[in-house]
């Protein structure tokens, strides 16, 4: 990857940086003037209730929707409204909220499709190192995706944009449709793993309590804009922030897609 | 039974002449879900372009090879600077069949102006034939199902253990997250095109051997039985249109046996018909139903 851990000192810009991003569909922008940040080895969450553009910001960074105006840096580069191939290139990985895996092939070679920029060797020796990380995915390594749980599938989307190591991970709902104590692996045992190895997390959620828990800070999206940028702790600790923000606390989970 | 066992001869010719054929069509099917009606009449030209190799003194064999390349690069050429245009610009799924009938009428009278509405003929050999049982083969018709397996083979080998050809799969299931992925999408689509170009030209010429002439409208009939074998397979099913083409092609070769020679086209018809009567996604369903195409 582009910079390591030890050359991005914290108190330096964030690793991944939107400075002021505005997009949209085309019509009246859906983001607006959006400033976040994350650093190398911490957890970000962007939350917000269903509709607030927290799928645009995320399109934007990757490349698949137009920054009308503002920037995207990584590591102090500009990547603005490069094409998502040469943000899978920079070093960003991304999951999105569904349609993250290729249901017609195996786990094993949606792992190698996720290495497909490494050389034959290199994708191969890394796909093996992550049948370790995900146990459950060595014994269906040669089960075609489609046919497995969503758990399973969530395992594999993940594992499929770790194979190039990525710098920054976005995560967009990865959350909706599994059950609790999956939820709960998810976040405190692979998530956590991966920010102390020096990867920068972004985690967009609807329903971010459980997400705010294992996140350094977070970042409350309403209506296209940045309404509360606070440390995880201190959100979680606000009185007034629960209903009005994180969409209440019922026990359904959104998984519905937002504006579009 | 005699009668039978000759006409699963013919059959086993039709459906490696088939087998090419779905192939490609379905190729380009699943890479940009064009479903590309000009496909008949692309490999038509090709056909055509084989018989002026031919005419020039190139062997059949080589004809039929570089029809295959003519029509790889057709196909890319089309796909890159016609169809890719319009469907950048939104054209719906509907929209771009009525672009590709309009480019099978045009390619067509092309081909009727240049070459004129008589048939041409290939240079065949006159060669004994080979028996096997009441079954009986030319050794052109032993080459062409050969040929016909070999480009089956070949593209399952592509598809199942190269990489190339499982980034194809992959931004056929999911282009945005092959994108994603650093997948060089676009790159990987030219190549499909390319490929099922090659495999339409080469069906062409080998359905002009089998027949041993060509002429302008040779497409159509056969662009019917390609997607009766593609949809029974379950549209944009690789492994589904080599499954159907098999079928289909024994099928006409077969109902000609009852009905007269001239209708034997019909049964693919009805089989078009009642499979999407009966299972719309076809015996593999997968990829069209995931693209909402069928039911």
């Amino acid at each position: 990857m582009t910079v390591t851990a030890t050359e991005a000192p914290r108190d330096v810009a964030s690793h991944l940086l939107l400075d002021k991003v505005t997009a949209g569909y085309g019509g009246p922008p859906v983001i607006r003037d959006v400033c976040i940040g994350v650093e190398r080895g911490k957890i970000a969450v962007v939350a917000g209730p269903n509709g607030a553009g927290k799928s645009t910001l995320v399109k934007a960074i990757m490349g698949q929707l137009k920054v009308t105006a503002g920037s995207v840096h990584l590591a102090g580069r500009n990547i603005t409204n490069d094409s998502a191939e040469r943000i899978a290139r920079h070093g960003i990985g991304y999951v999105p909220q569904s349609q993250d895996v290729f249901e017609d092939l195996t786990v094993w070679e949606n792992l190698e499709i996720g290495g497909y920029l490494l050389s034959k060797k290199k994708s191969h020796q890394r796909a093996l190192e992550l049948l370790e990380i995900f146990p459950p995915l060595a014994r269906m390594r040669h089960r075609t995706v489609g046919q497995l749980s969503g758990g399973e599938r969530k395992m594999v989307a993940v594992g499929r944009v770790l194979m190039l190591e990525p710098s920054v991970l976005i995560l967009d709902e990865p959350t909706a449709g599994l059950s609790v104590p999956l939820t709960e692996q998810l976040f405190e045992v692979h998530v956590r793993a991966l920010a102390d190895t020096g990867t920068a997390v972004l985690l967009v959620e609807q329903k971010a309590t459980e997400a705010l828990r294992v996140a350094d800070w977070g970042y409350i999206l309403v209506s296209g804009e940045v309404e509360v940028s606070q440390s995880a702790e201190g959100i979680l600790g606000r009185a007034d922030i629960g209903e009005v923000f994180l969409g209440g606390s019922s026990s359904i989970v959104g998984d519905d897609d937002e504006e579009e | 039974m005699n009668q039978v066992l000759s006409s699963l001869g013919f059959g086993i010719v039709t459906a490696s002449i088939l087998l090419p054929a779905a192939i490609g069509f379905t190729l380009q099917f699943s890479a940009t879900n064009v479903l590309n009606i000009g496909f008949g009449s692309q490999m038509t030209l090709a056909a055509f372009i084989g018989y002026v190799c031919t005419s020039h003194g190139v062997g059949l064999w080589y004809a039929l090879l570089l029809a295959g390349v003519f029509g790889g690069v057709t196909s890319l050429l089309l796909n890159r600077f016609l169809l890719t245009p319009f469907m950048r610009r939104g054209t719906t799924f509907f929209g771009m069949i009525v672009i590709t009938i309009a480019l099978s009428l045009v390619l067509e009278y092309t081909i009727e102006a240049i070459w004129g509405p008589q048939s041409v003929f290939y240079p065949l050999s006159t060669g004994g034939t080979v028996h096997l049982g009441s079954m009986s083969f030319t050794g052109e018709q032993l080459v062409i199902i050969g040929i016909g397996v070999a480009l089956a083979l070949a593209t399952h080998a592509l598809l199942r253990y190269t990489r190339t050809g499982k980034a194809m799969r992959a931004v056929a299931g999911n282009a945005p997250l092959a994108r994603a992925s650093g997948v060089p999408a676009q790159r990987i689509v030219d190549l499909a095109w390319m490929l099922s170009g090659f495999m339409g030209g080469a069906a062409g010429v080998m359905l002009g051997i089998s027949l041993s002439s060509v002429s302008f409208t040779m497409g159509d009939t056969l662009l019917v039985e390609i997607i009766a074998a593609a949809v029974l397979g379950g549209v944009g099913q690789v492994y589904g249109a080599m499954l159907g083409s098999v079928v289909i092609g024994v099928l006409l070769e077969e109902s000609a046996i009852v009905l007269s020679g001239a209708y034997a086209p019909i049964s693919a018809f009805a089989v078009l018909i009642i499979v999407l009567l009966i299972r719309p996604t076809g015996l593999f369903a997968g990829t069209a139903k995931a693209k909402g195409v069928a039911a």
